[in-house]
């Protein structure tokens, strides 16, 4: 039986270390200082035009929220094996799996915790750029953009980032750190991009691309299933919730399978 | 009642690479405060790795109390001491102790209490909220002794425990040990340092080719009446047959 | 590690004081640096040659704002092109109303020829995407099933002032990356113009891709049509057209010397933009009661007419001025 207070003291470390790392933080004002600038800049003398600022604003949240999830899930295991804190950890009564899990927890807890953050700012932002309606506050337009459709997104959001974690978690326990963030990020990055379009991508390529590219599209996590960036920049409305409820159905599997094979493959580990 | 650590023909071949232990038999009674010595690549690191359940052998079997060391559950009554002493460095001390106590299912109140006691124990209780990253070699060697000592178990096993450490860290680790044994608890360290050993181990055993080589107490006459430690361990890894009696005297 | 004195950490910025003021002077300095013609500019320095794909991507983004993110890979080709070439391919009954100003009632009255074009068009070729994505709609795997229910689908426009202007940072950012971009000079202005009652904004945008682009024809006659509708400028409208026919026949000429050297793969100029060029023209002058030239500049139009029917209208225009 897996002891939750054992995950979550697991977690909690992964979580300290992302609050301590400076990476975020970096992260953050690197977002502000490329979104405030462009916020002030003058189209034609039009004012409150923000689609453009929620384009950019989001983009770098997909684009660092990859890359904080990634760095974090990447350095837990392979960081405490090169550290050897792994030895006085395992030396404690507890299981392989629960270290797994444990780590999985904290770094999507850390990832997530991170997103939200630049959730907030990007609400913030966004809200306090638009123009507000005649009959209403520059506040109340603000806390409009919280509706269903950003917390849907959001909601989305996470679930990629659970995802991508437990992908780099599965990775990091069979390649090297450096090799584990490139492909991760290939992979992330490559299926946002064309997850979408890969049987088409399919059916134009000859044998063995063909096959390969299916493959892909069958095997590798379909990211591209949680970018809600259209929806939410150009107000498309919510997501139906039958099809909200299959992909987070899908994240779970997945990630489910994927910490299987991690406790499997850490179980074997040498240490 | 059962010894605390029993091995019983131990053998464990790492993959592609030659054998790291070979019929390795050893009992350590409860109390007892045992020496693991050895040369370099003689075993020492994989016999504690499969003590403490890290390392599956390739043969033979380990019990920690009589039971499994596998099982988390026997690994409640171990304290382990690495050899290289690295931990997290964005923790504190306490944080850190914090975090072992609580794999080690120390209840909050007993951690609380704990801590300030191991912390007393090596002499941190200045550095409390002093980041690891800025710790000494030897700070993080008393900061191991501590996570070590944390949840009181009933067997030690220190790795080198006194590499890092200045004299005075090294008397009070010493004491540290005579402390625990006159506790009843069992010390089962390995090190290079064969005076320390000499001074606060009941028995100890030479490690050679993943072989027990020879087990005794320090003040038994081997051979030709050889009592210096030092001697009898060059004497030992230098001498390539092994006397009959000394191995069968390790169990 | 021993902390850095106040002195040192004073000489320190006074050497990178010194550095910063000498690097100015140093990086204008003759034995430095060649002399060169003309100061290349930031964004030719940081992009080179790969501007003018930025540019287009930038400008591909301004049309899928206006699809509220969604794009079509093939649709702006078909779509843009229309709007301002004039090279109509189908429905040409249809377009020829609009091609002259005076085709209909008045020519203050008539549909800007950027607007009718743009929408029509613009719906025949999204009619002929939405066949294809309704035929697509059904079947697929798992994966692609889901998809097609998380991704936005569908036709849609911006509506309205407050959504229209959106498309204006990509428009603007299209031209400052690609100042050869024509067709976003010309969608800017437009959008501006039209859609966002800034005509001041839309003329200021074409007189700036004039300035990069001297001798173009397309924004010579937006610009033209613009002052012409949006500011009642006639004079003002009647001088650029003629700029712009000026700049056509340039064109026209160095076709044809071409075309002389035997290099049959030139490119024609746009004979259609050159007729409704004098097509306003010939109106604005027939308005400010100059017949002679209005049937000057009709009959030079003549050769160019796309259609018989136009043809025969442009006829008759001019057998009526003639009998006046």
């Amino acid at each position: 039986m897996l002891s939750i207070r054992k995950i979550w003291a697991v977690a909690r470390v992964s979580l300290l270390e992302l609050l301590r790392r400076r990476d975020v933080y970096v992260a953050l004002i690197l977002a502000v200082v490329l979104v405030v600038p462009l916020s002030t800049v003058n189209f034609f003398g039009v004012e409150g035009i923000v689609r453009h600022l929620r384009e950019v604003s989001l983009l770098l949240i997909w684009l660092f929220s990859v890359v904080i999830a990634i760095t974090t899930a990447a350095r837990q295991i392979p960081g405490e094996l090169q550290r050897r804190t792994i030895l006085p950890l395992l030396a404690r009564p507890i299981r392989r799996s629960e270290v797994v899990l444990g780590k999985y927890v904290g770094s999507a807890l850390a990832a997530s915790a991170a997103l939200l953050l630049f959730y907030l700012c990007y609400v913030l932002l966004t809200g306090l750029l638009s123009e507000p309606q005649a009959e209403t506050t520059r506040m109340q337009a603000t806390l409009m953009h919280m509706d269903m459709t950003m917390g849907q997104a959001i909601l989305m959001h996470l679930a990629f980032v659970w995802l991508l974690t437990a992908m780099t978690m599965a990775g990091s326990l069979i390649l090297t750190v450096s090799a584990n963030l490139t492909c991760c990020a290939l992979v992330a990055v490559g299926m946002l991009l064309f997850g979408e379009q890969l049987p088409k991508i399919a059916d134009q390529a000859v044998f063995p691309a063909s096959w390969i590219v299916r493959l892909a599209h069958y095997v590798l996590p379909h990211f591209e299933f949680y970018d809600s960036r259209v929806r939410l920049i150009h107000e498309w409305g919510a997501y139906d919730w039958g099809v909200l409820a299959i992909v987070l159905l899908y994240t779970l599997l997945y990630i489910a399978f994927l910490m299987i094979f991690s406790t499997l493959v850490f179980n074997r580990k040498r240490l | 009642m059962p010894e605390a650590i029993r091995i019983d023909n131990l053998g464990k071949t790492y993959r592609g690479e030659q054998e790291a232990l070979r019929n390795f038999s050893l009992t350590v009674e409860q109390g007892e405060v045992f020496g693991f010595l050895g040369p370099n690549g003689a075993g020492k690191t994989t016999t504690i790795k499969i003590l403490l359940g890290l390392l599956d052998a390739s043969y033979g079997s380990v019990e920690i109390f009589g039971q499994d060391p596998r099982q988390p559950a026997t690994r409640r009554q171990l304290g382990y001491l690495p050899e290289i002493a690295n931990y997290y460095e964005f923790m504190n001390v306490v944080e850190l102790l914090r975090f072992y106590g609580n794999l080690s299912g120390l209840t909050r109140a007993a951690l609380e209490t704990r801590i300030d006691q191991v912390l007393g124990l090596v002499g941190l209780e200045e550095f409390r909220r002093r980041s690891l990253r800025r710790f000494s070699k030897g700070m993080l060697q008393r900061t191991g002794i501590a996570q070590a000592l944390l949840h009181d178990p009933k067997l030690l096993i220190l790795d080198e425990p006194m590499t890092g450490l200045d004299p005075l860290g090294r008397r009070q680790l010493r004491e540290i040990i005579m402390d625990l044994r006159q506790q009843g608890k069992t010390v089962f360290f390995s090190s290079h340092e064969l005076s320390e050993t000499e001074v606060v181990c009941d028995r100890f055993g030479i490690l050679r080719d993943g072989e027990l080589c020879w087990c005794g107490k320090p003040g038994e006459v081997v051979g030709d009446g050889e009592v210096n430690l030092e001697r009898i361990f060059l004497r030992m890894v230098n001498q390539p047959a092994l006397a009959p009696k000394n191995r069968q005297a390790a169990v | 590690m021993k902390k850095p004195s106040a002195l040192s950490i004073l000489g320190g910025l006074l050497l990178l004081l010194a550095a910063c003021a000498l690097a100015p002077r140093l990086s204008g300095h003759p034995g430095l640096r060649p002399p060169q013609a003309e100061q290349p500019e930031l964004l030719s320095v940081l992009f080179g040659e790969s501007r003018v794909a930025i540019g287009e991507r930038l400008y591909y983004l301004a049309d899928v704002y206006y699809h509220a993110g969604i794009g079509y890979a093939n649709h702006r080709n078909d779509h843009h092109h229309d709007h301002h070439d004039g090279h109509h391919h189908h429905h040409d009954d249809d377009r020829e109303a609009a091609l002259f100003p005076f085709a209909g009632e008045d020519a203050a009255e008539s549909a800007a020829p950027l607007v009718d074009h743009c929408d029509h068009d613009h719906h025949d070729g999204h009619a002929q995407h939405h066949e294809d994505s309704r035929r697509r709609e059904h079947g697929g795997d798992w994966w692609i099933r889901i998809n097609r229910r998380l991704k936005p689908r569908g036709h849609r426009h911006l509506h309205g002032r407050r959504e229209e202007r959106e498309i204006l940072p990509w428009l603007w950012a299209a031209v400052k990356v690609d100042p050869k971009h024509i067709d976003a000079y010309l969608d800017g202005a437009y959008f501006l113009a039209e859609r966002l009652g800034r005509p001041d904004e839309g003329l200021r945008m074409l007189d700036e891709g004039l300035r990069h682009n001297p001798g173009s024809v397309r924004i010579y006659f937006a610009r033209g049509t613009m002052l012409f509708h949006r500011f009642d400028d006639r004079e003002g409208a009647f001088s650029t057209f003629a700029q712009g026919r000026e700049a056509w026949l340039e064109q026209w000429e160095d076709w044809r010397q071409t075309m002389a050297c035997g290099q049959t793969e030139a490119e024609q100029p746009d004979t259609l933009i050159y007729y409704r060029l004098l097509g306003y023209m010939g109106h604005i002058a027939e308005r400010q009661e100059r017949p002679e030239q209005a049937l000057a500049l009709y009959g030079e139009a003549l050769p160019f007419s796309p259609s018989p029917r136009l043809r025969d209208q442009l006829l008759a225009r001019i057998e009526g001025l003639e009998a006046r």
